[in-house]
């Protein structure tokens, strides 16, 4: 764990209330995007990003500092957008992109913008069709830069599990782009 | 429909395409791509398949543009605010530190501290209680078997009941009076 991390960590288990800002100022942009990615939805990202800071303040003295401390907010933010997605299927998702959260590229021209978000929404779309622990896999890789052996120890899997999800996922990824875009 | 059976018909569907060998090949140059550690023997043999597979270069750029293009999704930024009403979020929802957990414990054994104190002491008054009773009884029998034996026991017994019905308790009412005991001959007492 960086030096950061541990004395961030004790600061947060003194229950310093800056501590705990910095720790979600550090985090908010990261963890909102994964669980936005994971849900396939941004309506809801930021209530499951609360959820996934304060459950990561609870235990924080459960933290035992194994794996680096992103590692572990990773984790929480998986399972809570997992636990999310079991208790929305009862309720129709918002697409993605209707929020309208992602910043927009200002520098490109109209035309130039319009054709990204079209490839943006096609990209996503074919996202969402994944099933999740493909999607949730392969948007740590992808999306957040995280290595195998993180990943496997945010998902509680096999590096081995990680290697073949991640494999089959771009497969399947891009048999959905195509569907989408035959041309 | 389970998503993974999708999955797995688009594994079979890709495996018709693809030898096992370049299967393989595919799964090594796809850990490359993510810069896992991979042995130089392994990729090289890739790169060697991938140059004379065309199957297997057509699905390794399928998999590059995949990647590319989910790599180039933007990230999200949090709205204004979001980390103040985070930490007024957790400050709402910390746990309180009153003592009621601790309460009903204290009271659970309090309750039977009292129970077991209650019938230790209860007990242990009540014993001479019995043992009087006991007492009692015995001397009640002895009076039995003596107005069996004796003809004038009787009056003797009645005499000593209603001496006791008479004396103890100074608050009692005064006993009805009772004219046939009280003219009774004090010889006819028996000693």
């Amino acid at each position: 764990m960086r030096d950061e991390d541990i004395a961030l960590v004790e600061r947060l288990r003194a229950g310093e209330e800056d501590a705990f800002r910095e720790f979600v100022e550090t985090y908010q942009d990261r963890i909102i995007t994964v669980c936005a990615r994971v849900c396939g939805s941004t309506t809801d990202a930021e209530d499951v990003a609360q959820e996934t800071f304060i459950k990561a303040l609870r235990s924080i003295d459960r933290f035992a500092g194994n794996s680096a401390l992103f590692t572990w907010l990773y984790r929480i933010a998986v399972n809570a957008s997992r636990d999310h997605l079991a208790h929305r299927r009862r309720r129709p998702a918002v697409p993605l992109d209707s929020a309208g959260v992602d910043p927009a590229d200002d520098a490109a021209g109209p035309d130039a913008r319009l054709q990204t978000r079209e490839i943006q929404q096609r990209v996503r779309s074919a996202l969402d069709d994944l099933a999740e622990p493909f999607r949730t896999t392969l948007v740590l890789r992808e999306m957040e830069g995280h290595t195998y052996d993180e990943i496997a120890r945010i998902l509680d899997i096999s590096i081995g599990t990680v290697e073949s999800r991640i494999f089959r996922a771009r497969r399947k990824l891009r048999a959905l782009l195509e569907r989408e875009d035959p041309e | 429909m389970n998503p993974l059976d999708d999955l797995n018909a688009d594994d079979a569907r890709q495996s018709e395409t693809l030898s096992a060998e370049s299967e393989q090949a595919l799964a090594v140059l796809s850990r490359c791509l993510d810069g896992e550690p991979v042995e130089p023997s392994e990729e090289a043999r890739a790169r060697s398949r991938l140059d004379s597979d065309p199957a297997l270069a057509a699905a390794w750029r399928d998999m590059g543009s995949a990647q590319a293009a989910l790599a180039a999704l933007p990230g999200l930024t949090a709205s204004a605010g979001f980390a103040d009403r985070v930490v007024a979020a957790a400050a709402a929802a910390a746990p309180t530190h009153e003592p009621a957990p601790i309460l009903p414990f204290v009271r659970r054994l309090a309750v039977a501290a009292a129970v077991t104190l209650g019938v230790t002491v209860g007990g242990g008054l009540a014993r001479p209680l019995v043992a009087a009773a006991d007492a009692s009884i015995e001397q009640a029998w002895h009076a039995v078997d003596h107005f069996r034996s004796s003809p004038y026991a009787a009056d003797d017994l009645a005499r000593g009941i209603h001496s006791l019905l008479r004396s103890p308790d100074p608050t009692s009412p005064p006993p009805i009076p009772d004219p046939a005991l009280d003219a009774a001959p004090a010889a006819e007492v028996p000693r």
